[in-house]
């Protein structure tokens, strides 16, 4: 399949038309992340109608944008550049196409949940600032947070790991 | 009597149109052997004046009953043809087109298949035209008398066109003076002359032209009849005043003691109950606004009438209703401003007093506004001293607004930097566009201008508008950068879109003239009857056509006026007789057709008839076509379930000929 036909096949996926995009920049104005991304929502749709897939799987856009929706809500065309974004990072993935500690956050996010049938939060942030070698980071805000009773040491599994355990490996062979 | 069938064919070549795609010769030898006809020819050029003389001769010689034309499509020279019939004694309507070349030549590459579909043509023409009857134009009378309804400048200047030309006009306008949206204006691009300056003088104009009679707080209520023919009612609102004896002095609108939030300055300022809509407002005489005004509400007031020098007020004043007798409409009722309000929650949604439209930001630099001219933030009545400018809002927004470009606001969008720079030295301008588009005369000249002023344009369109503290912080994207920016404001001009006028869908409607689904109004054909509606008799001016500039506007309210003259210089009008004709022996009267016809043509009328077998007197309906409003579509000749409608010129024998001819 050449470069082509997979973006194609994303956009469709993902239900987004690039020529539905007239570039007027009012996603990227609002993004919250936009100033750390390198192409920013209304950049991402420009590659994707110049065809270059390449800089969109490259891109930190894809692994910077947190979901909001703020740019779908604004668009004028309604584009859904969030689902692009979802495609793509699998897409990337699939490709082994690695961007500092994009993948790290949802490896560790996983195995919580497989391990406790639940998210942990603490732990999730201990292990992701071991594995993304930021040991400091948020540290300070732990006895605040402790105190309002946000976040728990305790790990307390759920009941029923095992199945929780088992949807994953079936979604992860679905995905497959 | 039955007509002779003798019937002539002649074929065209359309230079190398038709004889270069198929067989001429062929088509002819083909021809000579139909049934009927008499006499078959070809040459080059049938619509040039020798051809027409060939056809001339040919029918005194053979003595010609009926005529083919295999040429063009009849919308190209029917009408060429129909003309010259009249030199000859043949009826006009006894003459069929086979079209072969748009239809033939034209559309296929295999020579000896479009020769096969040409003789095929001119077959089914000949099976129908044997089968024409001779048709007569009716004619009917027209009224001399315009109405133009709206007193925008597009309503103004058609008024005015009509009215010189030596034709009667009615000009109705809903406000209580006229003068639309541009007499709001403060400057009008690219010339920068004063709006007032410009359009007062032709208000004057049509309240001193004895042609023409101005109806202001009066809404158009009912419309009824055809071309040349209207029936109009037309309902003056109550004013509370005599205007026949107040002379405007002004004294009631000074004493009034309730005030209510202005209309024409935009909510910008407060106006008394009585009013006059602005200071140079035509007629120059107040009115009373009845949902502001305690008397008319309470009973408890009546200042007005006590401080009247002349005792014009009359709180008994009531509604009338006025028919009048009406040639041609025009119809000018313009726009209003989106309601961005309600569209964008993300600039504030109304929220911030210190965003405000393009129109209000008309009314703070007007010189006759509520700050006389001086641009002042509506919160604390301050200088602004950065002002953000964002274009598009509402227009080119499929989702929360309208799809269409509203095509002057990059104008005056640049006229509004422009203002904000002459009238604030040292004040900023950051201007945010998707596209800026500027086709006119001396239109990129004035943008180029603008930005030499010193106006910074950004590429983006504006994400969000929040308040920290005393400005309001403009976020958006600089796309050229491809960085987010963020400016904070004193204050924001929306430049927002046009849309339909309040009340515009209801006046269409009664016209029967079409919308497009943004609302605005149907033309009859977009670049070649740009004014002219489906309906026979109305036209169009201005923006209720679609959003315009006022150059554009005028220019289309002088074309519209040229059209109703057009018709008003006529004493009757001939009406096409290809339309519907009812055989009242076969209708049942169902009313089946009724709804059916687009131009309500057809009603059920009583008819005296003899009950079958008895002969008794009885009255039965019986369905009723008017020749002024049909226009021939057919929509009713498939919708009679008895086969008592036919179209003349195409009656449904004519067509099964045609059928019957395609496949011998």
């Amino acid at each position: 399949m050449t470069e082509h036909e997979t973006l194609n096949e994303l956009m469709e996926k993902a239900d987004v038309r690039q020529y539905d995009c007239y570039q007027c920049g009012k996603c990227s104005g609002g993004c919250p992340m936009s100033d750390a991304m390198d192409f920013g929502p209304r950049g991402l749709m420009r590659c994707a109608q110049v065809g270059s897939l390449g800089r969109i799987l490259n891109s930190d856009t894809i692994w910077l944008c947190t979901g909001c929706h703020a740019c779908v809500e604004r668009c004028p065309h309604d584009v859904n550049v969030p689902a692009l974004i979802e495609e793509a990072r699998y897409e990337a993935m699939r490709r082994g196409i690695k961007r500092h500690d994009s993948d790290v956050l949802n490896k560790t996010f996983v195995s919580s949940v497989r391990t406790f049938g639940r998210n942990h939060e603490m732990l999730l942030a201990g292990l992701y600032n071991v594995f993304a070698m930021k040991p400091i980071q948020d540290m300070a805000s732990v006895p605040h947070m402790m105190k309002k009773k946000l976040i728990n040491p305790l790990l307390k599994p759920i009941h029923g790991t095992s199945e929780v355990a088992e949807l994953i490996e079936r979604a992860e062979r679905w995905d497959k | 009597m039955a007509l002779s069938n003798k019937t002539g064919v002649f074929i065209c070549h359309c230079g190398t149109n038709i004889a270069g795609a198929l067989d001429v010769h062929k088509v002819v030898d083909a021809s000579r052997a139909l049934p009927g006809v008499a006499y078959a020819a070809d040459y080059k050029y049938l619509c040039s004046e020798p051809g027409q003389q060939l056809i001339l001769d040919a029918i005194k010689e053979h003595g010609l009953k009926r005529i083919v034309i295999a040429s063009c499509s009849p919308r190209m020279h029917e009408i060429t043809f129909r003309k010259m019939l009249k030199k000859s004694n043949i009826n006009e309507y006894l003459l069929e087109i086979a079209n072969i070349r748009e239809q033939a030549s034209w559309v296929h590459t295999d020579f000896d298949k479009a020769t096969e579909k040409a003789i095929d043509l001119v077959r089914m023409a000949v099976a129908k035209v044997g089968k024409s009857e001779p048709l007569k134009a009716q004619a009917i009378p027209i009224t001399k008398r315009a109405l133009v309804i709206g007193g925008g400048i597009a309503g103004i200047q058609a008024a005015l066109d009509i009215a010189d030309a030596g034709h009667e006009v009615v000009l109705v306008e809903r406000e209580c003076s006229i003068g639309g949206r541009m007499v709001m204006l403060d400057k009008t691009f690219p010339t920068l002359d004063c709006s007032a300056c410009i359009s007062t003088p032709k208000m004057v104009d049509v309240s001193a032209h004895p042609n023409i009679t101005l109806m202001t707080s009066s809404e158009v209520e009912e419309v009824q009849g055809y071309i040349g023919n209207f029936k109009v009612k037309v309902r003056k609102k109550a004013t509370y005043v005599n205007h026949d004896i107040c002379t405007g002095c002004g004294l009631c609108e000074e004493k009034c003691p309730f005030k209510v939030e202005s209309d024409f300055d935009r909510g910008l300022s407060k106006r008394p109950a009585i009013y006059k809509l602005f200071p140079q407002a035509v007629p120059a005489k107040p009115v009373i606004d009845k949902d502001a005004c305690v008397k008319l509400k309470t009973g408890k007031c009546g200042v007005c009438l006590k401080i009247c020098p002349l005792n014009c007020i009359d709180y008994e004043d009531e509604d009338k209703t006025v028919e009048l007798d009406i040639g041609a409409i025009v119809v000018a009722t313009g726009y209003k401003p989106a309601k961005w309000q309600s569209m964008y929650n993300e600039y504030g949604a109304g929220r911030f007093e210190d965003v405000i439209d393009g129109l209000q930001f008309e009314r703070l630099v007007n010189a006759s506004g509520p700050t006389e001219g001086k641009i002042k933030r509506p919160s604390d009545g301050k200088e602004p001293e950065t002002v953000v400018i964002v274009k598009c809002v509402g227009s080119r927004d499929p989702k929360k607004g309208h799809a269409y470009c509203s095509r002057a606001c990059c104008m005056y969008a640049a006229k509004h930097a422009h203002q904000i720079l002459e009238k604030l030295p040292g004040g900023r301008v950051f201007i945010f566009y998707i596209d800026i588009r500027t086709p006119g005369k001396g239109y990129e000249e004035f943008y180029d201008n603008t930005r030499k002023d010193g106006a910074v344009y950004v590429r983006g369109r504006i994400s969000r508008i929040f308040r920290e503290g005393d400005t309001l912080v403009c976020q958006g994207e600089d796309s050229l950068l491809g960085r987010q920016v963020r400016i904070n404001a004193d204050l924001v001009v929306l430049e927002t879109a046009m849309e339909p006028a309040e009340g515009s869908a209801d006046v269409l409607n009664m016209l029967g003239c079409a919308k497009n689904d943004d609302g605005w109004a149907q033309e009859a054909h977009p670049k070649l009857r740009p004014v002219e509606t489906q309906v026979g008799g109305v036209f169009l001016a201005g923006v209720c056509q679609g959003p315009k500039d006022i150059p554009d506007t005028v220019a289309q309210a002088s074309a519209s006026a040229a059209k109703v003259i057009g018709l008003l210089n006529k004493d009757e009008m001939e009406t096409s007789p290809m339309i519907a004709a009812v055989a009242a022996d076969k209708c049942s009267g169902c009313g089946a057709c009724e709804p059916i016809c687009p131009y309500t043509a057809i009603t059920l009328e009583k008819t005296p008839d003899r009950e079958p077998g008895t002969g008794k007197k009885i009255e039965r309906s019986v369905a009723n076509v008017n020749a002024g409003l049909c226009q021939g579509c057919g929509a009713c000749t498939v919708a009679c379930r008895t086969g008592a409608i036919d179209l003349l010129g195409f009656r449904n024998t004519q067509i099964l000929q045609e059928v019957d001819a395609l496949w011998q």
